[in-house]
């Protein structure tokens, strides 16, 4: 149970790279306004690894999200998702985006919101029933079973988040960005909802690129810690995390978590008062 | 999470039930409240016309009791016609010309708006006809419309569109222009086309705000269509029957309240209409559990 999963290492380690930022820059408006939110940054994600970056707010976390998304341009450098554009990964269905607020539609139940990039993604090769069997069967991995024709304004925070990562999950992307998802819950359904996302990737081989404000959320979860400094946004120092394999409450309660925990803070630490 | 999650489940299951019931209750609760209301609004009205006829002794060719209005209703006019089915038959004619109009104001008013919210140079070109249209006084122009259009019901369709194409227009563009980046960052996600987003996120999303503004259209072309009646030359509509009903009032003062009477029932009626579909149509919004 404890020993460290060795072909995750061979796969952190590997030569698959699954997003590759390289010397990017990104600035927004023009002129004497404009902001340098990130410089030179470089940074590769190796598939199937669990990467968080933190860092001070407006340090560019959700900026790089947003470019591997093809959400907004770099200003200069590359980013490459893939090995492709993001662009291409975009209209390719490469990834899913989690956002901090579980952005469902109102208007649709549970089932129909996961259902959702089912419509608008022509997939070839699944039929209705096949598809019908993933919803359930996704629903029912987010711990939703029975809710399917709830709406969701009737269920709590946790749930609705819960519901978009369902949905994330329903065109099995191959990565996904997730932008501080659980932010904005309480921290008892927050460290339910983080346990379960680890279960989760762990059972769907995807990569994660995790934007957080917590240290141990950031720790808890993923193979590496990318800890970014102040505006303009750099990478202030990447920190792998050794611990265990699976992630659970004992890891949480191990030396070796504290002390990881202690290491982000100094550098967080650093980080900001570069920023300064 | 399957060991885990045994009781978790359990508890939002009984959760969800628990809601289940006081929903059923609380839509029952709402609906004897209603009944209730209207109830008491109607004793109220009647009490407070029969208390205004008392307080200020007013004559029957002031304010006549509300059972002579009544009465009137059932008794048989110059024309031998029953009064009541005379009134129903112009207020149909009416009730056409307005339904008219606001058709029309629904196809214009949402494509307006369309382009308004989505289409920056179409939309700023749209933007001062629709604002222009909504400060032109219509109600003083509708004689001159009268006057080059003819008499018919197309005029008074026209007149009574006019009016209710603002509130359409207006609520189109904020409703669908209105989502969340984070709705259009998600689309965008799916590599969903303009017309997916529009179809799929923005219309849904702006269905609330567009069904408010047509409630408001729907009252609208009710008063477009009767002030289109008033001028000179026109023959039918209730707007006709409230015009003689009132230089006729001290011979047969009943017959003027018994057409406003027709005329708050029409508009009643049309805001109703909207209502039904509205139910219909949003079932599961938000909007719609909370309004």
């Amino acid at each position: 149970m404890t020993t460290p999963d060795t072909s995750r290492e061979a796969a952190a380690s590997g030569a698959q790279t699954a997003i590759a930022f390289q010397g990017v820059r990104k600035e927004f408006g023009n002129g004497a306004n404009a902001t340098l939110a990130i410089e030179s940054v470089d940074l590769d994600i190796a598939e199937r690894e669990f990467v968080s970056l933190i860092g001070p707010s407006g340090c560019g976390k959700s900026t790089l999200l947003r470019l591997a998304a093809d959400l907004i341009e770099p200003s200069g450098g590359s980013v490459l998702v893939n090995s492709k554009t993001p662009r291409q990964a975009r209209l390719d269905r490469d990834y899913g985006f989690i956002f901090q607020a579980p952005t469902l539609f109102d208007w649709r139940t549970v089932w129909k919101n996961v259902a959702l990039p089912l419509e608008i993604m022509k997939i070839s090769g699944m039929s209705r029933e096949k598809k019908e069997e993933e919803i359930e069967r996704l629903l029912s991995m987010v711990g939703l079973d029975g809710f399917e024709s709830h709406h969701p304004y009737q269920l709590s925070g946790g749930m609705q988040q819960r519901v978009s990562l369902a949905r994330a999950l329903v065109f099995r992307p191959s990565i996904l960005l997730m932008d501080e998802p659980f932010g904005a819950l309480d921290e008892i359904t927050r460290d339910r909802m983080n346990l379960e996302l680890h279960r989760i990737w762990e059972e769907t081989n995807t990569t994660i690129l995790f934007v957080t404000h917590s240290i141990p959320e950031a720790v808890l979860l993923s193979g590496r810690v990318v800890v970014m400094t102040a505006r303009p946004g750099r990478v202030q120092e990447i920190i792998p995390i050794d611990l265990p394999y699976p992630r659970t409450t004992e890891v949480e309660e191990s030396t070796r978590y504290y002390e990881l925990v202690t290491q982000v803070r100094e550098s967080l630490g650093t980080a900001m008062a570069g920023g300064l | 999470m399957s060991a885990s999650a045994g009781p978790e489940v359990a508890a939002q299951f009984s959760a969800r039930e628990r809601w289940l019931t006081e929903e059923r209750a609380e839509r029952l609760r709402s609906t004897s409240a209603r009944i209730t209301l209207i109830v008491i609004l109607v004793a109220l009205f009647l009490g407070g016309w029969e208390f205004l006829k008392w307080a200020t002794d007013a004559p029957r060719t002031t304010l006549p009791h509300f059972h002579e209005v009544v009465d009137y209703l059932f008794s048989i006019n110059s024309q031998g016609d029953v009064v009541w089915l005379a009134i129903g038959r112009n207020l149909r004619l009416t009730f056409i010309e307005a339904l008219s109009g606001l058709s029309v104001a629904i196809v214009a008013g949402f494509a307006a708006g369309t382009l308004m919210a989505l289409s920056r140079w179409t939309g700023r070109g749209i933007m001062p006809f629709v604002i222009g249209a909504q400060t032109v006084p219509i109600v003083a122009i509708a004689p001159a419309l009268v006057i080059w259009l003819g008499t018919g019901w197309e005029t008074k369709a026209l007149i009574a569109g006019f009016l209710a194409f603002f509130p359409i227009a207006v609520t189109s563009a904020r409703g669908i222009g209105d989502v969340s980046q984070d709705s259009l960052d998600l689309m965008a996600s799916y590599g969903a086309s303009r017309t997916e987003v529009f179809f799929k996120l923005r219309l849904p999303s702006a269905l609330p705000y567009i069904f408010t503004g047509l409630e408001v259209a729907a009252a609208f072309s009710v008063i477009g269509a009767i002030v289109a009646e008033l001028p000179v030359g026109s023959q039918e509509g209730i707007g006709v029957v409230i015009l003689t009903s009132q230089q006729y009032f001290s011979l047969q003062p009943e017959s003027l309240f018994a057409a406003i009477g027709g005329a708050c029932l029409l508009g009643g009626a049309m805001v109703g209409m909207v209502r039904i579909i509205q139910i219909v149509v949003l079932r599961g919004h938000r909007a719609q559990e909370l309004s």
